[in-house]
């Protein structure tokens, strides 16, 4: 997937990649990535999980618009079914926030 | 035959997280031998045209599923319009345990939450998007460097996508 990004960026289409293997995408050299230690199949988390997976679509699309140089990467922290998803989006709203009030 | 055993590998991969990460160590990395490409991104969120790819396998129910018997994988992609509901969708991809992302799309492809940001103006559209199948090998990674994705990039180009969201299965 990190040989997709490649072209398209080449192409001139900015591009945020997810992963799960944050090695493989990190040798390879992607423009913007952030990887999920989750299972296969489970890059933006469980089924329904509504605001779970809006909070990770959200580091995608900030990483897709902070980043400043080619092959910026971020693990993210998050444990597979041990967070309080609902906390950490409140946690993440407040920062936006305060990053706006600033 | 080949089939059950991709099957039963995924649902072991599944079951226990780290087989994942050590397969991962042994993994033979495409050697990387220019610079990353870099398109700087012009403007606020609310002015991006986004279109998502995905290399879950996820197609159209009323398209041809894709190449589960070549051991080298399939390196064709299939359209998903950006209106796509996800009952309009299925699953092709014997390398992964998709029974949660059968159950929730979103969970590989986020199209009805981008449909939900384009609606809300937090971007300004969502574009065509596209499926991939990942575990592609051999000869056709080329014909994905060189064929498949230079198509999309010149499709996504050509419905003037700003910004692609990628994620695996």
């Amino acid at each position: 997937m990190g040989l997709i990004a490649r072209v398209l960026e080449a192409a001139g289409i900015s591009t945020v990649s997810f992963f799960l293997l944050a090695e493989i995408a990190q040798q390879l050299g992607v423009p913007r990535g952030l990887s999920v230690k989750f299972p296969f199949g489970h890059v933006l988390g469980e089924p329904h999980n509504v605001v779970q997976q809006q909070l990770l679509i959200k580091h995608g699309l900030d990483l897709l618009l902070q980043a400043s140089q080619a092959g910026t990467f971020v693990q993210l922290p998050y444990r597979w079914k041990r967070e309080d998803w609902a906390g950490l989006a409140q946690a993440q709203q407040a920062d936006l926030a305060q990053s706006d009030a600033q | 035959m080949r089939r059950a055993f991709n099957q039963l590998g995924a649902w072991l991969y599944r079951a226990l997280p780290g087989l994942g990460q050590r397969w991962a160590k042994r993994f033979e990395v495409q050697t990387v031998e220019a610079q990353i490409p870099w398109t700087a991104l012009h403007g606020t969120l609310a002015q991006q045209r986004i279109s998502l790819i995905t290399t879950g396998g996820v197609h159209l129910r009323s398209d041809p599923a894709f190449d589960m018997h070549d051991p080298h994988g399939d390196p064709s992609f299939r359209l998903i319009p950006a209106n796509a509901k996800p009952s309009d969708l299925m699953i092709t991809h014997d390398y992964y345990d998709h029974r949660d992302a059968d159950r929730d799309v979103n969970i590989v492809l986020p199209i009805s939450h981008f449909q939900q940001l384009a609606v809300q103006g937090t971007i300004q559209h969502l574009g065509p998007c596209y499926s991939f199948m990942g575990h592609i090998t051999d000869e056709h990674i080329d014909t994905l460097i060189k064929q498949t994705a230079p198509t999309v990039a010149r499709n996504l180009r050509a419905a003037g996508i700003t910004a692609a969201v990628l994620t695996p299965a």
